[in-house]
């Protein structure tokens, strides 16, 4: 299947998005470096004129954009615990109804 | 992200919302005022935030004081801004999130071979020791971590002193190396090693010819270290290889300041063993490497003893977060190369014109040609060293390098390149980054240049030399 060139609309609101994203981080160096970075990148990406490269640059971005970078201390928070052994087996002998001595 | 609850996520977005408010008090460059809670809050912002971000931004919304930061009695209208990347970058926050996981669920030991623990933590350092070989362009087999380029440089060279000392005695090094470097050499002396210390030139590069000769039969290695900590100068890396493969001497050096800085390859360079260093390229401190050739096969001594990690010359478990930092950056660096590149050139020229257009009598230190643009160290003539750094006390910069920095001595990589006492004084390293902006530059032109205006009105010597006299025919006179 050929790549499909993102439309200068779906371009213009990614690159929204990371602007949106930058502001997030509460560190101002952080913070600048991303809008910087953003700013630089798609303007690079303006010239390319071949349709499958446009597409896996927006795909790279996209990838880029959707690694929680600024949510790095919501895992500290708390992760998931769900897929520890000692709950799945709690799960399947409260459901046998035998548990073992 | 699944596993994240509903109640998480909301409790996430107040503490964001928190966090904005209290950042937007803590950057007081712009010179607005801000709450005295919030800046006191800044100054430890390094520490985990959530505990007590959501408080401090309630508390101090109507506060109107002027903001000060107090730490060692010196008081500052706000955090500083960062100039000093050559002691240590911050960590990029991708590197920070390749490294969470592995703090808190992943916690295995990457050496337990019996459980999923081990293996998932065993997986990631591969694959760190993977990215770092893929930046030096190394195969993964030929990197061992360690716990910071002190280690490595310790292992590199008196382990091959050792492995090789009943055939060889003599190692080569040079004035202006790192000192860790010049120590192991003083004290492969005491232990009745030869060591030759090669001098540099003006412009800090060591002369080739002089190398050639200083190499002897039984000389095991040379160590020349890639960019200079402290004057920022490039090492004619490539020529020095070709020298020391044709010598057949094994050649080391301390890629510490240049790695994810400055494209290196280690095959075309010929390099049998270098020293990394993980925070040096926004990676995490307490991290480093050591790469060491494979063909021709380079052996060293190990330097500790215990259960056999890293192939026997690391024992000790490697640390798992750290390393999958140390791999991120490198794999960012990587990327990002280019991009630093271009970015921390445009710094350096704009720092470079804005000082040179207002101040006169800067001399910069080492080669302009061969260097690296991140770091800039600069000599102000007829102002007093001391006075200048804390005149700038807004701007983090060091005198040189972090471990000799709280001396008073003029630096000894100065005074290597024949830099007279007064001008060695004087020098100040400016060292710009990834996450250096054009407006802390622009500010940090103008602190310097008012601080040093200041200091040369308030100066003697300043005032002769405006007067035409040539300070150095003066006979003082002693009391």
């Amino acid at each position: 299947m050929a790549a499909v060139a993102p439309s200068p609309v779906e371009a213009k609101a990614l690159f929204k998005a990371f602007l949106r994203e930058a502001r997030k981080f509460p560190n101002y160096n952080i913070r600048e470096y991303v809008k910087r970075r953003a700013k630089e990148g798609f303007r690079e990406c303006q010239s390319i004129k071949d349709p499958a490269a446009a597409a896996a640059a927006f795909a790279k971005g996209k990838e880029q954009l959707e690694r929680p970078h600024h949510d790095s201390f919501f895992l500290l928070m708390g992760s998931s615990s769900e897929d520890l052994v000692l709950f799945q087996c709690n799960k399947l002998n409260v459901q046998g109804g035998s548990v073992s001595a | 992200m699944a596993g994240r609850t509903l109640l998480q996520r909301t409790v996430g977005r107040a503490l964001l919302q928190a966090l904005k408010a209290r950042n937007a008090a803590e950057i007081t460059t712009t010179g607005k005022a801000a709450p005295a809670v919030c800046s006191e809050m800044a100054a430890m912002w390094n520490l985990p935030r959530h505990h007590s971000s959501a408080s401090a931004a309630t508390v101090a919304v109507d506060e109107q004081e002027a903001p000060t930061v107090m730490m060692k009695g010196v008081k500052m209208p706000g955090r500083p801004l960062y100039l000093d990347m050559q002691a240590t970058s911050p960590v990029d926050p991708r590197v920070l999130d390749a490294m969470l996981p592995y703090f808190t669920d992943q916690y295995g030991n990457p050496h337990s071979r019996t459980h999923i623990y081990g293996w998932e933590s065993e997986d990631a350092v591969e694959r760190a020791r993977g990215q770092i070989a893929n930046l030096i362009g190394a195969n993964a087999k030929e990197i061992i971590f360690t716990s910071g380029a002190t280690e490595a440089n310790n292992i590199a060279i008196k382990g091959v002193a050792h492995f090789y000392k009943d055939k060889k005695k003599h190692v080569i090094t040079t004035q202006t190396e790192h000192k860790c470097v010049l120590d192991s050499c003083r004290h492969l002396q005491q232990e009745g090693f030869d060591v030759t210390y090669l001098p540099v030139k003006t412009d800090g590069l060591i002369d080739l010819e002089e190398l050639k000769a200083t190499i002897r039969p039984d000389t095991a290695l040379v160590s020349v270290m890639y960019v200079n900590n402290e004057i920022g100068v490039i090492q004619p890396i490539k020529e020095i290889g070709e020298i020391c493969r044709q010598h057949k001497v094994f050649f080391h050096t301390d890629a510490a300041q240049a790695a994810g800085k400055i494209p290196i390859n280690v095959d075309d360079l010929k390099i049998d063993l270098m020293s990394l260093s993980g925070h040096k390229l926004y990676g995490p401190k307490g991290i480093g490497a050591i790469y060491m050739r494979r063909r021709p096969r380079v052996r060293v001594e190990a330097q500790m003893s215990g259960g056999g990690q890293e192939r026997g010359i690391r024992s000790g478990t490697v640390a798992t977060p750290l390393a999958v930092g140390m791999g991120a950056a490198c794999e960012i660096a990587m990327q990002e190369m280019a991009n630093d590149e271009k970015h921390i050139l445009e710094l350096h020229k704009r720092f470079l014109e804005g000082v040179t257009s207002q101040v006169q009598g800067l001399v910069i230190n080492g080669s302009t040609e061969h260097r690296y643009a991140g770091n800039l160290n600069i000599s102000f003539a007829y102002v007093e060293g001391e006075s200048l750094l804390m005149g700038l006390k807004e701007v983090a910069v060091s005198s040189g390098s972090a471990c000799t920095s709280a001396s008073l001595e003029p630096s000894y990589v100065l005074r290597a390149l024949g830099v007279e006492e007064d001008m060695a004084h004087t020098s100040i390293r400016f060292g710009f980054g990834r996450f250096t902006t054009k407006e802390e530059v622009d500010r940090a032109t103008k602190l310097t240049v008012d601080q040093v205006q200041k200091l040369r009105q308030m100066s003697p010597l300043w005032e002769m030399v405006q007067e035409g006299i040539d300070l150095k025919s003066i006979q003082w006179s002693q009391h």
